[in-house]
């Protein structure tokens, strides 16, 4: 264990131990510092949770909800950014993937086995928040997974460029090509600020071989030795990810990427 | 992925995170030849931190007021978070006047919350209390985050906290064995049928039951105790199993 990790661990600690005993007159006072770590919080979570505290519980977890909502409705709506949506409809969806990044974060404060929590309480969110942002995407349609089959219903953007174009914003005609949306969506995939969002829908072993190679500009022969591979394995990965791309960015999918 | 390797992961990472934050450029390629068995998992989280979480402020915000429909979502989570086991988040606020009383009968029956503290109130250091018992500092956090397997602490350190702390020894015991419940098979099948549709199949970690190391492999493995120390506590562990 590094010297950094037992300091940050060591002066957790120590916050901890200054607090009023659990549940004394002052102790809910001192809980409410909007400055007390988030780490702390969840270590007396989790004495509320195994001391059968409920009403302990729900104060804590609602303290932490109001504690962490303006980031995470930040970070919601950087995730719809990728989208194109309507004004309306892109609140709706930053409140449920907030709700549902709520609900993940709970389940995962209440169980204490996962002790990291308590140690980096920003890096664990880093975590919910990704498996929550991954949820997304597949139930958009936009990550590749092996074992289910492509969506059939009508893509989002597409239901949204035919309301644009029954109902113009100044009444002039705005003929959208639909089909050109996903050409661009491939096009801009090629730009670093969209490839690192493109790499998240493909499956895991693909990943890499393309950062190393698109992001951090590594040969194929620098990235079969970075991972141990060889430069023919590179190559397939390679093709492979092309190839989901195409696939994932074709018109009849969710073709989102240029919002 | 297991618990073990996911919190791997999580330290790998947030050093990574650590190295962005104070602008030092971290080499992908770097972490991937050290940790080749992450790999996948670094890859991922990288492409995800860059995507989506570094422009964001690190750090909490402000508590920020919740609205109607903000306050139904947080019923929502708080609720599910419990729905393993007891009532509905409406019944526990029903509740709640008697669990206040419950909570204030548990303050003043003095139920110990933290090691670093005595009975009558002292703050302690952890070095202070490494020092008393004779154990590393990093063992001493590992206690008092009840991250070891409570049967497997030997009696005699059980006793030696007691009187350090002026506490009783079952309420010692109590402390450390208090986040050691684990979760039935029943109750890991209902949170996996709770999860939504396109969160299966995907390798989230559900709650599971989970093996805390034992207090004779910290000992062991630990690089922080000196040889003595290591030596009496392995005597003292081969004293108390035979």
């Amino acid at each position: 264990m590094d010297m950094g990790v037992i300091e940050r661990r060591t002066a957790l600690a120590e916050l901890y131990s200054t607090l009023p005993p659990y549940a004394s007159a002052g102790f809910w006072s001192a809980i409410e510092d909007p400055t007390l770590p988030l780490e702390i919080l969840v270590k007396i979570l989790r004495t509320a949770i195994a001391s059968g505290d409920e009403q302990g519980r729900c104060r804590i977890m609602e303290w932490i909800i109001l504690r962490t909502q303006a980031m995470n409705l930040l970070w919601a709506q950087r995730v719809l950014q990728m989208l194109s949506l309507q004004a309306d409809e892109r609140s709706v969806l930053a409140r449920d993937l907030c709700a549902d990044l709520h609900e993940c974060m709970m389940r995962a404060l209440a169980d204490p086995g996962r002790l990291f929590w308590e140690e980096n309480f920003l890096h664990c969110l880093y975590f919910e928040r990704k498996h929550v942002y991954r949820s997304f995407l597949m139930r958009e349609g936009l990550c590749y997974k092996q074992s289910a089959s492509r969506g059939m219903r009508i893509p989002r953007t597409l239901v949204a460029s035919l309301d644009r174009l029954l109902q113009p914003p100044d009444h002039s005609h705005q003929p959208l090509d639909i089909e050109d949306e996903g050409v661009q969506g491939m096009f801009l995939s090629v730009e670093q600020s969209d490839l690192l969002q493109t790499v998240l829908c493909l499956p895991d072993k693909l990943k890499a071989v393309i950062l190393l190679i698109f992001w951090e500009g590594r040969s194929e022969k620098e990235t079969a030795q970075v991972l141990s591979i060889s430069d023919r394995t590179v190559r397939n990965r390679l093709r492979d990810a092309l190839k989901l791309l195409r696939s994932l960015l074709s018109p009849e999918s969710e073709e989102s990427f240029n919002a | 992925m297991h618990r073990e390797q996911e919190l791997s992961l999580l330290h790998i990472t947030a050093q990574y995170v650590a190295e962005v934050q104070a602008g030092q450029q971290p080499r992908l390629s770097d972490y991937l030849t050290r940790y080749p068995r992450y790999a996948n998992a670094i890859a991922d989280f990288v492409a995800y931190y860059h995507a989506f979480e570094e422009a964001i402020p690190p750090g909490d915000a402000a508590p920020h007021p919740t609205d109607a429909i903000n306050r139904v979502s947080t019923s929502r989570a708080i609720n599910c978070s419990s729905s393993c086991n007891e009532g509905t988040f409406d019944e526990l606020t029903l509740e709640g006047t008697q669990q206040g009383e419950q909570a204030g009968e548990l303050a003043s029956a003095g139920t110990m919350t933290t090691l670093l503290r005595t009975a009558s109130g002292q703050r302690l250091l952890p070095s202070r209390l490494a020092a008393e018992l004779d154990l590393s500092i990093d063992i001493i956090l590992l206690l008092e985050q009840r991250a070891i397997a409570p049967a497997t602490i030997p009696r005699m350190l059980y006793e030696q906290i007691a009187t350090f702390l002026q506490q009783p020894s079952t309420m010692v015991q109590e402390y450390l064995y208090s986040l050691d419940q684990r979760q039935p098979r029943s109750v890991v099948q209902k949170i996996k049928q709770q999860m939504k549709v396109a969160e299966e199949g995907i390798g989230y970690p559900v709650p599971y039951v989970m093996e805390k190391p034992s207090f004779r492999a910290i000992v062991e493995t630990n690089l922080q105790l000196s040889a003595e120390q290591r030596s009496r506590w392995c005597i003292v562990l081969d004293a108390e199993e035979t």
